[in-house]
């Protein structure tokens, strides 16, 4: 029976090559979409799962006003051998990663950040070595561990376990001995260090209170709990010895977060270190991937109904010799089983050939292979069968239900039911059809105007270079002054901070306990980043005292009084408004601009940004003059910097990804939604066929018969769209508010999207439309 | 083997109900051949859905094989239909998809045959109809005369008690229609049970009994005395 079912399942596969390449295209490219989230979501998902005590490791974070993964690294030796809950503690920092710089043959290079561990962190996070021993590689102040890849990299062709690494630590070098070679450590890895230090080496060259200080946020703690720990109970006594031991200014709100939750839940948790993920993106993606499933199921459905309503004839016969429902019903299962598992074998290439353009938008590395990805290509396996059951079985159900003698009359297959779950399933259709084109109508403009809004300074031509710690305002003055002599550098500034976020972002109360924010500049800052003052004059040389207020800041304080040369400011420290500059975005546009002053103070107490603004046309030059000054008077740093514009780009790079993933999301839904679009015109087409060529022979033109095929579609599109607005209005405005700046909803966004909705909906149909209406009248009438 | 007491069948629709049998009684023996006749629209192909268990009568009584099967579900009805009864049809109804081996072989599949005995009782069908060495040929491969040869195997392939033959010969020409009517009487003379709607009182005369219906009645019943030797 088997046998006969597969026979008749390939022969009509071949026979109706035409309508099965839709459906394999259609599903193929659903499934590959749908896989490559799942994939994503997979990846997500699996972060630190390997990890033998992944249900017993927590990490410690603030839980106050705002969380903070950042604890203090006296709090592993204060609460020792305190808490029999605790098995293991450990401490990991990351420190001047702007910074992190080796010198190997007399290069200079930056290497991805450091971090500085206790010995502890070989056992909790299950790292493996290839070299070395977990319990004393950490021990010796003077030692580092590196990975095989970096080994590799550094002293090619040789083996670097017990070689020196020369490593820069603040302004000084450091000879350190390789203790260990790590293994390659799995990607989805909380922790993924290319160089570990030992934290006692900190404890050596910091010099200030780091390691004692309970005001010093500088690590991140993790626990290595014994089984069974209850760690509600655990939490409360950890605040609780913690609030009796610290000073009294220091006020413990610790929580305990599982290691299998850091990765994913951690988006509001401040001063993270390591790779981090969003649940909500997650879902977000996960959501889509069912949207998509969905109408490449519908498109399924759609098309096998149009194919199987060509073969009612064959369903009649095999009732009439004796098969039963479930005979047909078995037989229906096969079929669109076997099409599903040709469509899984084509989504699976899609799958490899968009994986890295997948791991490119998504900034992941996925991987698939059989043995590490078991699960989702059972997972990939299991979504295949169940498409081919649930649209199998829809459509299996519809026809094994008719009566034989229904299926010899060419009567009418639909009932009423029946056709009101295929205007269901086209409408579910619709609406997501117009939803997507909205959405990517929307996001595309938010991420327009994000690029075209006018920030308040000037974003292009301005690179910055992190000043080196340790360096002094006498060499900076001989590097600016070097740099003012080119023709191709128009102006440099130093300050504390640039925006977006290049450098230390400091607030300061000057009355009230009202913050604002901080920024140490010199005299150059307003011309190197072009910001316009709206009153007053800049600030001067030797001048303390005198600040910059913003727009904000000004009207905060003084609302419209008209601005004079001698106001002041602040209660206890005073300060003197020489004048008031144009607002400007220190932040991206997500958050409103905020009261800000400009001081020219000590520089050399902060870390610093260089900003170099380069004349036009000349940004090659500029950038080669920078560098030979730098290498000239900072030979021991290295000559790193980046353009404003493509900090920018690296802080939107999230929802430009969901932009470009949405985009191609509406794509391809249109082209599936289109293709069943097709099928269900064509479908119409054959139903009518009798009613057409009665309708020619009486005269009909060829706009009526496509107009009376088209009708219906339109009306369902259109009832669609107007159920689409209002739910992608509202998505739409949550989306919107992620930005403090964003784009009005305005009508004609949705009016656009229903217009290219309606007019590809509209082509699709009037194609297959018109030649059912131009085909013969005689042949639609001959077997009547 | 068949009797029915005032077999009725209407169709309703919302506004309009039309009788397409009204109180048919009627009484088929085991080893006839009878002929249904009558003009279009009078309900035969509505009394042979019915007498084929394809459809459902809406009122009165249909005994098939001394059992009361009028208010029989679908699923007993195919149960019933495949055991004892083989089907003939004007259009010949072969599956294009399956070659004439497999359409053949589609009855026993649903009666579960086993595969070696399967393939003897096809393999005698084909011999016997003349169309063995079409085995592997699909359907539009054949003349029409050969196509409902194959669906007379078909058929015959399960040892059906019964074959219904609506109209067997309305796609042939003469000397095609004449085979076919042939092998019907062949399949009566071996003892087979035939039912036969036709149009043509030549055909019609090949039973032994010709029911005439009109306006869903059966108006005679004309009994012959000619048997075909």
């Amino acid at each position: 029976m088997l046998k006969s079912y597969f026979k008749i399942a390939f022969r009509n596969l071949i026979k109706n090559r035409n309508y099965a390449l839709i459906n394999i295209i259609g599903l193929s490219l659903g499934m590959a979409a749908v896989f490559v989230i799942t994939r994503f979501v997979f990846e997500e998902l699996s972060y630190d799962q390997d990890n033998q005590f992944k249900n017993r490791i927590y990490r410690v974070y603030h839980d106050g006003k705002e969380k903070s993964g950042a604890t203090q690294a006296i709090l592993t030796t204060a609460i020792e051998d305190k808490f029999p809950e605790i098995e293991k503690t450990v401490r990991i920092g990351k420190y001047w990663q702007d910074y992190n710089l080796i010198r190997y043959e007399n290069r200079i290079e930056k290497v991805e950040p450091f971090y500085f561990a206790d010995p502890e962190i070989f056992d909790v996070l299950n790292i493996p070595l290839l070299q070395g021993n977990t319990e004393t590689c950490l021990d010796d102040p003077d030692a580092v561990v590196i990975t095989r890849q970096f080994g590799e990299k550094y002293f090619p062709g040789q083996n670097p376990f017990g070689k020196i690494l020369t490593i820069r630590y603040g302004n000084s070098f450091y000879d350190r001995k390789i203790t260990a070679i790590l293994d390659e450590i799995p990607k989805n890895t909380y922790l993924n260090p290319d160089v570990l230090l030992p934290l006692k080496f900190l404890e050596q060259v910091e010099q200030s209170d780091l390691f004692t200080n309970w005001g010093f946020n500088s690590v991140t703690t993790l626990f290595l709990l014994k089984k069974n720990a209850e760690i509600e109970q655990l939490t409360a006594k950890l605040n609780n010895f913690v609030s009796a031991l610290a000073p009294e200014w220091f006020k413990p709100d610790y929580r305990l977060q599982p290691l299998t939750r850091v990765h994913l839940y951690s988006s509001d948790i401040s001063c993270r270190i390591g790779e981090y993920g969003d649940i909500a993106q997650v879902r977000l993606y996960g959501a889509i991937a069912l949207i998509i499933l969905i109408i490449a199921c519908i498109n399924f459905i759609n098309l096998s109904l149009v194919q199987s309503s060509r073969r009612i004839k064959e369903i009649g016969v095999r009732k009439v010799v004796g098969a039963g429902r479930s005979a047909l019903v078995y037989q229906s299962l096969l079929e669109s089983i076997l099409l599903s598992v040709i469509s899984l074998a084509f989504a699976f290439l899609l799958l490899k050939l968009l994986l890295p353009f997948a791991n490119q938008i998504f900034n992941r590395q996925m991987q698939l292979s059989l043995t590490e990805n078991l699960s989702f290509f059972l997972v990939m396996i299991f979504i295949a069968l169940l498409v081919g059951l649930v649209c199998g079985g829809s459509t299996a159900l519809i026809f094994s239900s008719l009566k034989p003698v229904t299926l010899f009359s060419n009567k009418q297959i639909y009932s009423s039911g029946n056709s009101l779950f295929k205007r269901t399933m086209l409408a579910f259709q619709f609406v997501t059809f117009c939803g997507l084109i909205i959405a990517s109508l929307v996001i595309r403009n938010q991420m327009i105007y994000l690029s075209g809004k006018q920030l308040g300074y000037n974003t292009e031509q301005v690179m910055v270079i992190m000043r080196p710690p340790g360096d002094t305002n006498k060499k900076y003055n001989v590097f600016a002054s070097q740099l003012q002599n080119h023709s191709a550098i128009q102006s440099v500034t130093i300050s504390s901070f640039v925006p977006p976020v290049f450098g230390n972002w400091i607030t300061q109360s000057l009355e009230k306990d009202e913050n604002m924010e901080w920024v140490i500049a010199d005299t150059s800052y307003l011309s190197a980043l072009d910001m316009k003052l709206v009153a007053g004059r800049n600030l001067r040389e030797n001048e303390p005292g005198a600040i910059l207020l913003n727009e904000t800041a000004y009207k905060k304080r003084f609302s419209n009084q008209p601005f004079t040369p001698d106001m002041e400011i602040g209660t206890d420290n005073k300060k003197r408004i020489v004048g008031v500059v144009q607002d400007f975005h220190t932040h991206a546009l997500y958050q409103k601009i905020d009261p800000l002053f400009i001081e020219n103070a000590g520089i050399d107490d902060f870390i610093a940004c260089i900003s170099i603004k380069l004349s036009a046309g000349q940004i090659p030059e500029g950038i080669q003059q920078a560098k030979q000054i730098w290498q000239k008077i900072y030979p021991n740093d290295l000559f790193s910097f980046q353009f404003i514009d493509e900090k920018f780009d690296q802080i939107y790079q999230n929802d430009e990804q969901f932009a470009q993933l949405i985009s191609f999301f509406t794509f391809l839904a249109v082209v599936i939604a289109c293709m069943g679009l097709f099928g269900l015109i064509s479908f119409t087409a054959v139903q009518r066929t009798k009613e057409i060529g009665i309708r020619k022979t009486l005269g009909a033109t060829i706009q009526n018969i496509a107009l009376l095929l088209c009708r219906e579609y339109l009306i369902i599109g259109m009832i669609s769209f107007v159920f689409a607005v209002p739910i992608l209005y509202y998505l739409m405005e949550i989306w919107l508010q992620r930005f403090a700046y964003h784009i009005n909803l305005d009508w004609w966004i949705f009016a656009l999207s229903g217009l290219i909705a309606f007019s590809i909906a509209a082509l699709t149909v009037s194609f297959q439309a018109i030649k059912a209406a131009t085909a013969n009248p005689v042949e639609s009438l001959r077997y009547e | 083997m068949i009797r029915t007491n005032n077999l009725t069948k209407i169709y309703r629709t919302e506004e309009v109900e039309t009788t397409a049998l009204g109180s048919v009684n009627i009484e088929i023996n085991e080893g006839e051949f009878v002929s249904i006749m009558g003009p279009s629209g009078c309900g035969k192909s509505t009394l042979m859905n019915i007498l084929g268990l394809l459809d459902n009568p809406s009122g009165g009584e249909y005994h098939f094989i001394g059992t009361e099967v009028s208010k029989f579900t679908e699923r007993q009805r195919a149960h019933m239909r495949k055991e004892n009864i083989g089907f003939v049809f004007q259009s010949f109804n072969l599956i294009d998809e399956l070659t004439i081996y497999e359409n053949v072989e589609l009855p026993l599949l649903y009666l579960k045959t086993p595969s070696s005995e399967r393939k003897q009782m096809v393999e005698k069908v084909l011999e016997h109809m003349q169309i063995m060495h079409r085995r592997n040929h699909f359907p539009q491969q054949l003349s029409g005369g050969q196509q409902q040869r194959v669906a007379v195997a078909r058929a015959l392939v399960a040892n059906p008690k019964i074959i219904l033959a609506d109209e067997p010969t309305g796609n042939l020409d003469s000397s095609h229609g004449d085979e076919v009517m042939k092998m019907l009487t062949d399949l009566n003379e071996a003892g087979t049970t035939i039912v036969m709607v036709t149009h043509s009182p030549t055909y019609a005369e090949y039973g032994n009994r010709v029911i005439h219906l009109f306006d869903g009645q059966v108006v005679t019943e004309n009994y012959k005395e000619k048997f075909h030797v």
